[in-house]
């Protein structure tokens, strides 16, 4: 049978459970002479990736086991990589996960964010807040500067409908439709400061 | 199932360290949290050597020429020798060769004694407490034989985006590796050899190095250490005849231990060992 | 990149200049290593000796700020020895043009330059083509250009169409081939080599291989990043790579190209998405208030007499309906007012710090990005965001920026004002969407995992944050409501979450009346009838049957290489594998990867063959190689000379009016440089913008005689937050260091572990020695230059590992053409830290 995991994607979406791969290909476990170590994400949900860092674009494939990920490795059937990932590429893993130095547990890396952070003027340091409080407040904040330095025309006349006091930067570590979005919500706010790490 | 191996061709090699971290990724091997449990390592090299949580460790050596340097780099990991000296050494059986060639510790039977350790030629394992006991055990490269069990490539090969990492059937890696010699050699590379064909019984890696053994950091030659063999001799005799072997590894690995020599010892009456403490 | 990653494998020679791709994008040696396995030759020119040089055929070191001294040679090398590919450069480039006798150089300035506004004369009258005749688009109803008067398509003066002058025997000294040649001439190999510092004979057999490509049938490819780019002619350096592959016949084949290694995973579809102050999506310029107040206005002077381009107005409009909906109609001009007009000045990196430092500016959203310790100058973009009353950080991590406020760095808290907001993200492979690769590959991400926490996706925070302006702004009013509250944003589930995938659907393009897909961009229309958020993204997410990324054409995932029909071997194209930008083409300018009549160069390598009757294809054609009627029967259209259908000219530019700092590339020195310009008195790009911040800081050789450059290590990633945060890479590359040569080293009683200092006029950073043979001076017209560099991944934030930030000495001083920062050459001293 020659079924490749392309056709997997293919036949199921985004997903598919690696057990009914290993069906399929049968790994002949059996026939070993040796007592065989259990693949570790046997079962495993996998679902395809493309790696966050240089744009060669390589693909990668999680595997997801009780709702976490336990693995992140190339993805062999990606034409450009076929499998293969550099040393940033096979550290995708430890931006969700680390492995505890004493007793070798799996556990979120300690230093991703996860509550909003807000350091208020004049403060050595942050207060940790929630989402409607963050979203509410900055709202606030941008209203108020763009209301307040909005220019509808300049010297000359023209309707220029644009806010100069604002900046916005960033956008090359997102999703392509993100990017549209977040230039889309920048630009009806009558910013034109809008720059991101291209420029730099 | 036929003899395999890990063909490593330093000539393709970009030294990006993808196949080192495959490695921690797939084995599940942790890394210090803190910046202050790292050190600058004066080069590309990082960390400086092997540990317990590293099994896999690029190497950087860098020749000056007149324009640029010969930058030689070589995958240091465990060889999977036939004659392999760890598995001679380990009183306990500890070590096999599974039938593929790949040379396995197997941690449950691992006593922490580290006649391994010190007995490698290549001073590949390594040994570390285990977290919440007072055990040592040794770790090093299996070849992925969780892997390689499935049909998949060992976690590095996999990673490698350049093949200078392959995995097959060992003669026909010994065949790639010779023609790419012969091949490197018409480009110029005069010095070009393969290690690991017949070196200490033949490995299970097999390496093309492209500027010589010893512009790669290669052992020429490497020998099991005679008391290893001994012991592997020794194994099928008397408890009577372990002990003194035994006592002539106790000399060599003394010297670099973190464990107090005193403190190891084997009982041949009651067929126990005492296990050292970390100093 | 013109081509594509999995395309290296077809070159014969690949130069790397101002790249390190075996250590910035790993997984292109895959090819290149294919490529050489194959007989191809791997050149490496390079200030440093890179894990790239490692592999090379064959290195060759130059002096970091170089570039066109390099380049100038090898023009003239070429030309002199006559090993351009003549028919190609005959029959598809701008070599025969006549330029206007008005045009002239003289001591490094082009005519035209006022040295008043230290800028060259905007109309570029002494850079003009001579013109042989004028017509206009045919307008008529059964014209090719009828749709310009349909019902809803917004009145705008057609643009004329000038035919230029040509001398195709090559021999007017007005022609372009002429002045380039003359240009050169004056670039000699011991002059070039004496400027860069690149040992003659190494020159020229960089020269000889690189030219071989020039042969009919070989493909040469140049790959670059930053090293080129960050530059104060680093636009120049690109202009000079394309008239490289020009004259080599390397554009538009298999295996050639200029391709730009993009450093970022989507910093490609960003800057599609235009997320930079001087485009809108889809490469359309930003409107302005002096060029295009109108609607009017601007699909007038925007849209251009001839190539695909002509079709501006139709993607203006789409784009527009997007964004505005139902709002946007013809009698309100389809909502343009909308769109803010900016002034024509700079608006990029440099000048946004430069007036956030004048304290004109409040508030700053950073979505991922670090000025703090990626900027130019950091420690003057740190100033500068003290003056802010507030700042949003959408982020994994705490990023420099966000703690720019904090003692961490050497700041005083109680004394800076400004309010921040630090968000915390989901991460890439906790929330799907697309991105787009360096080879404009449009690839989908799937969500694999759940955010935790109060982690969100970018999209919703977004979302949730135009959800409650427009509410704010419906609720109270204030400047201009309609501008955001008549914003389309319908990107939202059952639940009122946002829902990327109707995201993707905007983008692709629908036609307004049903809401149904449109196939691509060829269907996009002038009159209102389609929205398109993206007309380059058209046909990405074209599939009415299914809202699953997997059955749409991003989503696709045939991994079998497969030829064209009526083609037996494949090229590498896989056109099945996800949707490459546009209309799923792999290489741009395909259409000159064959001859006049269609006959490749290279039988073994086709793109596109015109076997007598129709074309053959191993890629979607860059060229009109069909006309389907109404009912879907399609004509192909024989060949002609146009290969190049998205420039005005139709034809590869030897001559680029449209810089602002010349039509030629012609060699300066750096901002900051340790010599004098050899080729000229004009010392520095006399076209570039000083802002005071940078004029006050500017060091010189007397003070500071090394050159510094900056780079990037396989091991971490740009700032170093995404990576220094992560222990196994920390492991590999755990500390911030320095690479200087021996002889600097001893010089300065330096050994390999000292903590050494590097300081200039904008700051001082401390990092470890790292003595090396790898770094070795160069001589400079017979002086010894020595050069230094460090990368640039370190600062204060982050816990695994921390180190000093080489942006506190990099100048905010950018290109002539792009802003883009001069980070790659620029003057320091080093001295071993006291202890």
């Amino acid at each position: 049978m020659n079924l490749s995991r392309r056709s997997f994607f293919k036949l199921t979406g985004a997903t598919f459970a690696a057990g009914a791969l290993a069906e399929v290909f049968g790994p002949a476990n059996a026939l070993a002479a040796d007592a065989v170590p259990e693949l570790r994400i046997k079962g495993a949900t996998e679902s395809p990736t493309i790696c966050c860092y240089c744009a060669v674009g390589c693909g990668g494939i999680c595997s997801v086991i009780d709702g976490e990920l336990v693995n992140l490795e190339g993805d062999p059937d990606h034409p450009i990589n076929r499998g293969a990932l550099c040393s940033k590429g096979s550290a995708q893993f430890n931006i969700r996960n680390v492995y505890n130095p004493e007793t070798g547990a799996l556990e979120p890396n300690p230093y991703r964010l996860t509550k909003v952070q807000y350091r208020a003027p004049g403060s050595s340091e942050w207060e940790t807040k929630d989402w409607e409080w963050a979203i509410e407040e900055i709202a606030k904040r941008v209203k108020e500067t763009r209301d307040a330095n909005y220019e509808a025309t300049d010297a000359n006349g023209a309707t220029v409908n644009r806010c100069e006091a604002i900046g916005n930067l960033g956008g090359a570590g997102l999703d392509g439709e993100e990017c549209y979005a977040v230039q889309k919500f920048a630009r009806a706010l009558g910013v034109t400061f809008i720059e991101h790490q291209a420029r730099i | 199932m036929a003899e395999t191996a890990i063909l490593y061709d330093a000539s393709k090699c970009t030294a990006c360290k993808g196949c080192q971290i495959a490695c921690k990724q797939w084995n599940q091997l942790p890394a210090p949290l803190t910046a202050e449990e790292y050190e600058f390592t004066k080069s590309y090299q990082g960390p400086l050597d092997l540990d317990p949580d590293t099994w896999l460790l690029m190497t950087f050596s860098e020749v000056s020429m007149d324009i640029g340097v010969e930058w030689n780099f070589m995958r240091h990991a465990c060889f999977h020798c036939t004659d392999a000296a760890c598995e001679m050494a380990c009183p306990v059986g500890a070590i096999s060769h599974k039938d593929n060639g790949a040379v396995v510790i197997d941690q449950d039977k691992c006593i922490g004694c580290q006649y391994c350790v010190n007995n490698c030629p290549f001073s590949i394992p390594r040994a570390k407490v285990i977290g919440g006991t007072d055990y040592a055990k040794s770790f090093k490269c299996w070849q992925c034989f969780d892997r390689t069990s499935a049909d998949k490539d060992p976690a590095c090969v996999t990673a490698c985006p350049t093949d200078a990492l392959e995995y097959g059937d060992r003669a026909e890696m010994v065949a790639k590796a010779k023609a790419r010699v012969d091949t490197l050699k018409e480009q110029g590379f005069d010095k070009a050899e393969i290690y690991g064909e017949n070196e200490v019984g033949g490995m299970h890696t097999i390496i093309v190095a492209h500027r010589g053994l010893e512009a790669h950091g290669l052992i020429r030659d490497p020998k099991v250490p005679v008391a290893t063999s001994l012991l592997d001799l020794a194994k099928p005799l008397s408890a009577v005849g372990v002990g003194v072997v035994v006592g002539a590894l106790g000399f060599s690995f003394a010297m670099g231990s973190k464990y107090k020599r005193g403190e190891h010892s084997y009982d041949e009456k009651t067929d126990t060992w005492t296990i050292g403490e970390v100093e | 990149m013109t081509n594509h990653w999995i395309d290296l494998k077809n070159c014969d020679v690949i130069m790397v200049n101002g790249s390190n791709c075996a250590e910035n994008h790993p997984i292109s040696m895959k090819w290149i290593t294919e490529a050489k396995l194959m007989g191809g030759k791997l050149v490496v020119v390079d200030p440093r000796f890179t894990r790239t040089a490692a592999v090379a055929d064959l290195y060759a070191p130059l002096r970091s700020g170089t570039d066109i001294a390099f380049y100038g040679g090898l023009f003239n090398y070429i030309m002199e020895n006559n090993l351009q590919h003549d028919e190609y450069v005959k029959a598809y480039t701008t070599a025969s043009w006549l330029v206007t006798p008005d045009y002239a150089f003289s001591d490094g300035l082009f005519s035209g330059y006022d040295t008043a506004t230290a800028k060259y004369a905007a109309d570029k009258a002494t850079w003009a083509y001579q013109i042989e005749s004028e017509e206009q688009w045919d307008t008529t109803e059964t014209g090719k250009m009828a749709w310009v008067n349909g019902a809803g398509t917004p009145a705008f003066t057609t643009p004329t169409i000038k035919t230029p002058k040509k001398d195709a025997t090559l021999q007017d000294p007005n022609c372009v081939w002429q002045l380039m040649k003359a240009h050169y001439s004056r670039y000699t190999p011991e002059l070039v080599s004496s400027i860069t510092g690149m040992p003659l004979d190494r020159l020229l057999e960089v020269y000889e291989l690189y030219a071989s490509t020039g042969e009919p049938g070989k493909a040469g490819s140049i790959l670059y990043a930053m090293g080129q780019t960050q530059h104060t002619y680093g636009s120049q350096n690109v202009r000079a790579m394309a008239m490289t592959q020009l004259l080599l016949g390397n554009m538009g084949v298999a295996g050639g190209g200029v391709n730009a290694l993009r450093g970022e995973s989507n910093v490609q579809g960003s800057t599609d998405m235009a997320m930079l102050f001087h485009i809108i999506p889809g490469y359309m310029s930003s409107p302005t208030s002096v060029k295009h107040p109108k609607l009017a206005d601007y699909l007038s002077t925007e849209t251009p007499a001839g190539s695909y381009w002509t079709n501006k107005p139709k993607f203006l409009i789409s784009l527009l309906k997007e964004l505005y909906g139902d709002y946007a109609t013809v009698d309100n001009d389809y909502a343009y007012d909308m769109l803010p007009k900016y002034d024509g000045s700079n608006h990029s990196h440099i000048a946004m710090f430069e007036k956030m430092y004048n304290g004109e500016m409040e508030g700053l959203f950073c979505w991922g990005q670090n000025p703090a310790q990626a900027g130019p100058n950091c420690g003057m973009e740190r100033k500068a965001l003290e003056k802010l009353k507030w700042m949003v950080a959408i982020d994994l991590w705490e990023t420099e920026t966000s703690i720019f406020w904090s003692e961490k760095a050497n700041a005083t808290p109680a004394d800076i004002q400004t309010e921040v907001f630090l968000l915390p993200a989901a991460c890439h492979y906790e929330k799907q969407g697309e991105i787009a690769n360096s080879g404009r590959w449009i690839q989908w991400r799937y969500k694999a995992v759940e955010p935790r926490e109060d982690q969100k996706d970018d999209l919703e925070i977004c979302t949730e944050l135009v959800l409650k302006l427009q509410d704010l702004y419906k609720a109270e009013g204030g400047a201009n409501p309609e501008q955001i509250t008549e914003l389309t944003w319908d990107y939202l589930d059952d639940a009122g979450h946002a829902d990327i995938t109707k995201v993707a659907r905007a983008l692709n393009g629908y036609t307004v009346a049903d809401n149904s897909l449109v196939k691509n961009f060829t269907l996009l229309a002038a009159d209102g009838s389609t929205a398109c958020g993206n007309w380059i993204y058209s046909g990405y997410w074209n599939n009415n049957d299914s809202n699953e990324p997997a059955d749409q054409p991003t989503g696709s995932r045939n991994d079998v290489d497969e030829p064209g029909e009526g083609l037996t071997e494949p090229i590498g194209s896989y056109l099945g594998w996800s949707f490459a930008w546009p209309v799923n083409r792999r290489v741009i300018y395909n259409r000159a990867s064959a001859d006049p009549s269609g006959k490749p160069w290279n039988e073994n390598k086709i793109l596109v063959k015109w076997d007598g009757t129709k074309w053959l294809r191993n890629d979607v054609p860059d060229f009109g190689f069909q006309v389907v009627d109404a009912d879907g029967v399609a004509t192909p259209t024989p060949p002609n000379s146009t290969a190049f259908i998205m420039v005005p000219e139709g034809a590869g530019r030897f001559f680029a009016p449209g810089m602002a700092d010349g039509p030629f590339p012609e060699h300066y020195e750096p901002f900051e440089a340790p010599v004098e310009n050899q080729m000229s008195s004009t010392q520095v790009n006399p076209a570039i913008t000083i802002y005071p911040t940078a004029e006050e800081t500017r060091g010189t050789a007397d003070e500071y005689p090394i050159v510094m450059t900056t780079f990037r290590l396989t091991e971490h990633w740009q700032s170093g937050v995404l990576t220094r945060n992560l222990p196994w890479l920390v492991q590999t590359m755990p500390k911030m260091f320095v690479e200087l040569s021996r002889e600097l080293a001893e010089e300065k009683d330096i050994v390999s572990g000292d903590n050494v200092v590097i300081e200039n006029k904008r700051g001082a950073i401390t990092a470890y020695a790292m003595v090396t043979d790898r770094v070795k001076p160069f001589t400079v017209s017979g002086k010894t230059v020595h050069q230094i560099g460090t990368p640039w991944h370190w600062g204060y934030a982050g816990t695994c590992s921390v180190g000093g930030s080489a942006n506190e000495l990099s100048p905010n001083v950018g290109d002539a053409n792009t802003m883009i920062p001069e980070s790659k050459a620029f003057l320091v001293n080093i001295r071993k830290q006291e202890v």
